[in-house]
């Protein structure tokens, strides 16, 4: 069963790249672009996942999260936005919200922070993610590759997990910089720090599987994948 | 100089020049009418005088307020009125006088008959008046005083009170300037077109804001897009080095234009004091965290960090902020640290200093803080960080100092 989601998005050029990226990812996904064409949505169909930009045209996309939970409170709401989570995080938080992406966001971390949020309000999502010997278990946060289970730090273990559901896709090191550090990174000027993190999780992969999974994709980041 | 002791200390000066032109004049102006008065008497004593001595010839000389004398008959005198000194007997010394004298000729004889009044000396005079009028202003100015404090209150209270709620007020606060009804005319318009300009600026100032905030955000939505086209263009096969090379500069320069776009922002929210939870914050337990935090890198680059706190070093700042700075100035040692280094960090009560190993002094220090300057141009580094941290420090006025010593890059905060 495919996973429904809904995203409210006034600009039709990034509506139609995400609904693009996220049917190709697997999802079902349905377009509105006001709050009033998005609540008239929600009112007839339950969507899983709400993706709601602050900035609408008829108002301040905070105002449907209320409206939203409460017709159905386990949908997961991820707000989408210019603004700053050091603004508005809080009061989104505040008013339901589970998720907060700042814009420009990577279509990788998106896909990301939907799967964790399906994987944390539906129990029917399987929160076992697999890839080759390895498996994951979300939550417990445990890695087992060959069945015998290894450690890994919190940031490895972010970094493993976001290649796993991000598997065959090409990710620049300043998406893999921003995923396991936060927003707040396009203030510093680190992101040769992620090298580090990634070699050690390149080791401990080879170490236990004897295989290099992450593979250097020249001029543009990594991505996972079998030879 | 507060505008009442402006006003008494002028009235003061003022009135001190008019009471020297009033003594004079009073003093001039009563002795002239006084001496009018008296020459009309001596005229008159004169004339009663001439009358007696016509009727029974004989002369009643006293000396020396009557003096009848006989004179030559060439003798030319016309009447006159002048004033004199006179040695008085009883009290051994020189009188002023004022005399008249006229001439008449009775029985072929010219007789010369003078009268005398005694006049108050100059200085009697002088004294008298010149202690009337200094009592007179003495009590003017002590009722002036009693009068302005009172007025002081009456006046001035409206306005002091209108005063203090100026200097609290401030456009973030949301609540609009309040200012009293004063019932003075003048203050009550000086009210008013305050509260009138503050309405303005509080507009313009948030038009202003908005401004930049807008601005800021509606270019992230067209970046997103151009962001994650390139994204999807990455897992393209078979594209050639050159495509590549475009593709990669396409995507950091779009990341640095949002980056840019965001720190402006942020930069703008620090001036407009949009940051001002303020808390006690332990600079250490933030080093800490962050040293925590880039664990890994740290021991992935063999540097060795250092930090020690000879006293606590607390600070009241907003946490979002002192965050920001440390995180940065830190990530900025770790990334100009080569393998092996070691980073000093010591703090201090009124200070924090951040050391990293190097082999040169830096060429420009002023202005390595500036925003978006780079001392060496090497890729993916924007500047953005250090512009932060300057902001941060200038908004709560820590002094920062660089100095090369030792082959080490020394950052100090002074708070």
């Amino acid at each position: 069963m495919k996973n429904e989601i809904l995203l409210i998005e006034d600009d039709i050029e990034l509506q139609k790249l995400v609904s693009d990226y996220l049917k190709k990812s697997g999802f079902i996904c349905v377009c509105a672009d006001s709050i009033h064409s998005g609540k008239l949505l929600f009112e007839k169909h339950k969507y899983e996942i709400v993706l709601l930009d602050l900035g609408l045209p008829d108002g301040d996309g905070l105002t449907c999260i209320p409206f939203i939970k409460s017709i159905w409170n386990e949908t997961g709401v991820i707000i989408v936005s210019a603004r700053d989570k050091l603004e508005d995080r809080i009061d989104g938080l505040n008013l339901g919200a589970d998720d907060y992406l700042v814009k420009p966001f990577h279509l990788s971390e998106l896909n990301a922070r939907i799967n964790a949020l399906l994987r944390r309000n539906f129990h029917s999502t399987s929160y076992i993610l697999k890839f080759e010997e390895i498996t994951i278990d979300t939550q417990a946060n445990i890695v087992f590759i060959q069945g015998e289970q290894v450690d890994f730090t919190r940031k490895e273990f972010d970094l493993l997990l976001f290649f796993i559901e991000n598997k065959k896709k090409v990710l620049t090191k300043e998406n893999l910089f921003e995923h396991v550090w936060g927003e707040n990174s396009i203030f510093m000027d680190n992101s040769d720090f992620i090298y580090t993190h990634i070699n050690r999780l390149r080791k401990k992969i080879k170490n236990h599987t004897g295989e290099n999974y992450i593979k250097t994709v020249y001029g543009f980041g990594y991505r996972l994948e079998i030879d | 100089m507060k505008l009442l002791s402006k006003i008494n200390r002028t009235y003061f000066k003022y009135g001190l020049i008019i009471f020297l032109v009033a003594d004079f004049v009073i003093i001039s102006l009563s002795s002239y009418i006084l001496k009018q008065e008296m020459d009309e008497e001596l005229r008159f004593e004169a004339t009663e005088l001439v009358e007696t001595f016509k009727k029974d010839n004989s002369i009643h000389n006293i000396y020396p307020t009557t003096v009848v004398e006989k004179v030559d008959a060439n003798y030319k005198l016309v009447s006159i009125s002048k004033d004199t000194l006179i040695y008085n007997n009883n009290q051994k010394e020189l009188a002023p006088f004022r005399e008249y004298s006229t001439v008449i000729i009775t029985n072929n004889q010219k007789y010369k008959i003078t009268t005398r009044h005694m006049l108050m000396e100059f200085n009697d005079i002088f004294t008298l008046f010149t202690s009337l009028i200094s009592v007179v202003l003495f009590l003017i100015f002590i009722g002036f005083l009693f009068f302005t404090q009172r007025l002081n209150s009456l006046i001035w209270n409206g306005f002091n009170k209108n005063v203090e709620q100026l200097k609290s007020y401030s456009f973030d606060s949301h609540i609009k300037l309040h200012l009293s009804e004063t019932k003075i005319d003048e203050f009550d318009e000086l009210n008013q077109v305050l509260i009138n300009l503050s309405d303005r600026l509080e507009l313009d100032y948030k038009a202003s804001k908005e401004f930049s905030a807008n601005a800021a955000h509606e270019i992230q939505t067209p970046l997103s897009i151009i962001r994650s086209k390139c994204e999807n263009l990455f897992s393209k096969p078979n594209l050639d080095d050159e495509t590549i090379a475009s593709l990669r500069d396409i995507y950091l320069t779009t990341d640095r234009l949002s980056g840019i776009g965001k720190a402006l922002l942020l930069l703008a929210k620090i001036d407009h004091g949009q940051f001002n939870t303020i808390e006690s914050i332990s600079l250490s337990e933030i080093f800490n965290s962050y040293l925590n935090s880039y664990q890994e890198i740290i021991q992935d680059r063999e540097l060795i960090v250092n930090i020690s706190e000879t006293q606590p070093c607390l600070i009241n700042m907003d946490k979002r902020l002192a965050n920001l700075l440390i995180q940065n100035i830190f990530i900025n040692a770790i990334n100009h640290s080569s393998k092996g280094k070691e980073i000093l960090i010591k703090l201090s009560v009124d200070s924090f200093t951040i050391s990293n190993q190097g082999e040169e002094a830096i060429q420009n220090p002023d202005q390595i803080f500036n925003r978006f300057y780079k001392e060496d141009q090497n890729q993916g580094s924007t500047g953005i960080g250090l512009a932060i941290v300057k902001k941060i420090a200038d908004h709560y006025n820590f002094r920062m100092t660089y100095l090369f010593k030792d082959f080490k890059h020394n950052f100090t905060f002074h708070l």
